[in-house]
């Protein structure tokens, strides 16, 4: 995040790196577009700022975090042929995958 | 005639599935052109119709919702039927397995009539990010249903089927059934197994039934309701018999009319709407009192940072290689170049901003600053509601600032964003409400939203089912 002028703004360099990490190569040609609407919205979420959070807990479920526990049983589960059934490119009853290094 | 007349005819035999199931495939095969409710038609309902039938001829216990025609938005699995989420990414994906909600609506003789249109994963609130294209308001097919469940929302007010099921990470089932006069409620978070649900908040979103009437959403959430080990956010507390409960009468009850639902951005028109409903709720037994909670002002920002970093999360299981699109490879291509350009072409625009900019408030250095401090302010407005319910039974307001925007007309995302803001604070506290209708302002559909304790649907019902009793809701019917 680049500070201007006193705005933040959210550069196409900061929209290339988080791009990057959400595995989504932008085109060129729709960068400047983008990271002005990403800055636009950040803008306006910097409202919550204005909030007073000290010794607030943060929520993340309502449910309540409780671990479930049960015990560890077989029970019934998609077949191989089922669980591959929706890929593109698979070999020998398994997904392919390009290589990863 | 209301949806649990329907199933009784079936049951006595006035009326069979199957004529009931191959009426909806008429209406759906001539209304489909102007409305595109359905990404997907089940050519399987017409012989699932005539296995019900078969049941009620034998005997058998064909179950509570024998013969409903029913549309399920099209990112709740149902095993062996297309399930696109309105993406690309999903556009031939057919899932192994039923969703819960699916298990349990076939066990009680629900007939699957298709999946509906949807905003792309879910993300809009007009299903006008469908990748294949949008539904249209039965009311006026130049204007949005809403959404992001517009296509559930308008296959049960165009008549094509009786009954659907949306989801509500935000709104996505209220405003659909505020934009086109049907009934729409977000349970309690828990209260419905999003077990076979795609996700894309799963802190936020509950499985939402829409009927036209107050009595067929009651039954469908009967239907649906209730612990299931694969969802460990599902709760174990019993699931009351909605439909007694909803014709139990309210009696006294207090009602809080939210200041900030009527703030600013909210067109006139609506808000006069809904306060004239609100009158009528004086005619059930409800006092009416204004109530301010401050927070809400920035519901909106929290829910956003929430759901769009939550959907950075979930989406990445979208890389192309066990399921969805792909791209082919080039030569000697790695992983990480494949994938991110099969993510770049599958997902489109809006699925895109959520995803980068949930990616940015979730990375290190400014996890604390975005994605925490929302969370904080989630604290504090769960507490505001929580301590508005010392004071009131049920709290009340528009469910949308707005009428049905014309199809493209809201261009920037968030001009679009800003109509959520008198739904998304509900999912921020897990709260159940409900969407019925208030009226129609330029002949167009006005929502009244109903909000209530957590897991406390059935006083919703009461106060839905007492004020359906004294208006004429049921008996309008669109043009298309």
């Amino acid at each position: 995040m680049a500070e201007g002028s006193g705005v933040r703004r959210f550069t196409v360099s900061d929209l290339r790196k988080y791009a990057a990490l959400a595995k989504i190569k932008l085109e060129s040609s729709e960068e400047v577009r983008l990271a002005s609407e990403l800055g636009d919205i950040l803008g306006y979420f910097e409202k919550i700022k204005e909030v007073d959070t000290a010794n607030v807990e943060p929520t993340y479920s309502v449910a309540g975090a409780e671990n479930r526990l049960r015990e560890d049983r077989p029970g019934a589960c998609l077949s191989q042929e089922e669980a591959i059934a929706n890929t593109g490119e698979k070999e020998k009853g398994y997904f392919k995958s390009p290589k990863a290094f | 005639m209301d949806t649990l007349s329907t199933i009784l005819d079936i049951k006595n035999g006035n009326l069979t599935a199957t004529e009931l199931a191959a009426r909806a495939m008429e209406a759906i095969e001539r209304k489909e052109p102007s409305i595109h409710a359905f990404i997907t038609v089940a050519e399987s309902a017409l012989s699932a119709a005539k296995s019900i039938d078969k049941k009620i001829a034998l005997g058998e216990n064909a179950g509570l919702l024998a013969g409903l025609p029913i549309a399920l938005k099209d990112n709740i699995s149902v095993k062996g039927m297309r399930n696109t989420c309105g993406s690309r990414m999903l556009a031939n994906y057919v899932p192994p397995y039923n969703a819960t909600v699916v298990e349990r609506l076939l066990a009680e003789g629900a007939v699957i009539c298709g999946k509906t249109t949807m905003d792309e994963f879910a993300m809009g609130s007009s299903t006008e990010t469908c990748f294949f294209g949008p539904a249209r308001n039965p009311w006026d097919t130049s204007r949005v249903p809403g959404g992001s469940s517009g296509g559930s929302a308008a296959a049960v007010a165009s008549g094509e089927v009786l009954a659907a099921l949306g989801s509500d990470t935000g709104g996505s089932t209220r405003c659909p059934a505020a934009f086109t006069s049907t009934v729409g409620l977000k349970p309690t978070y828990g209260r419905v197994s999003r077990w076979g649900l795609v996700s894309y908040s799963h802190s936020l979103e509950q499985i939402s039934p829409v009927a036209p009437d107050v009595l067929g959403v009651a039954a469908l959430l009967g239907a649906i309701s209730g612990f299931d080990s694969r969802d460990a956010t599902s709760s174990e507390l019993e699931v009351p018999s909605y439909v007694e409960e909803a014709k139990v009468q309210p009696g006294k009850f207090r009602v809080g009319i939210v200041k900030e639902f009527f703030g600013e951005g909210t067109d006139w028109k609506v808000a006069r709407t809904v306060r004239e409903a609100l009158e009528k709720i004086k005619e059930l037994g409800g006092s009416l009192e204004e109530i301010s909670l401050p927070s809400l002002r920035y519901a909106l920002p929290t829910y956003y940072l929430i759901a769009m970093s939550e959907c950075s999360s979930n989406l990445s299981r979208f890389d192309g290689l066990r399921y969805g699109f792909r791209l082919e490879a080039k030569p000697n291509e790695s992983w990480d170049e494949l994938f991110s350009r099969t993510r770049a072409i599958g997902f489109g625009e809006e699925v895109k901003r959520r995803i980068i900019l949930g990616t940015f408030a979730l990375s290190a250095g400014y996890y604390d600053e975005w994605f925490v401090k929302a969370a904080k302010v989630r604290t504090i407005i769960i507490r505001d509601f929580l301590q508005a319910f010392k004071s009131f039974d049920v709290l009340a307001g528009p469910t949308m600032p707005c009428l049905p925007w014309k199809i493209g007309e809201l261009a920037d995302p968030l001009s679009v964003y800003r109509m959520d803001i008198d739904t998304v604070a509900v999912n921020l506290a897990g709260l159940p409400a409900i969407s019925i209708p208030a009226g129609f302002a330029d002949g167009l559909p006005v929502g009244l939203q109903l909000i209530g304790k957590h897991f406390d649907e059935s006083f919703l019902l009461r106060v839905s089912y007492g004020y359906e009793q004294i208006t004429e809701f049921p008996k309008n019917i669109p043009v298309n």
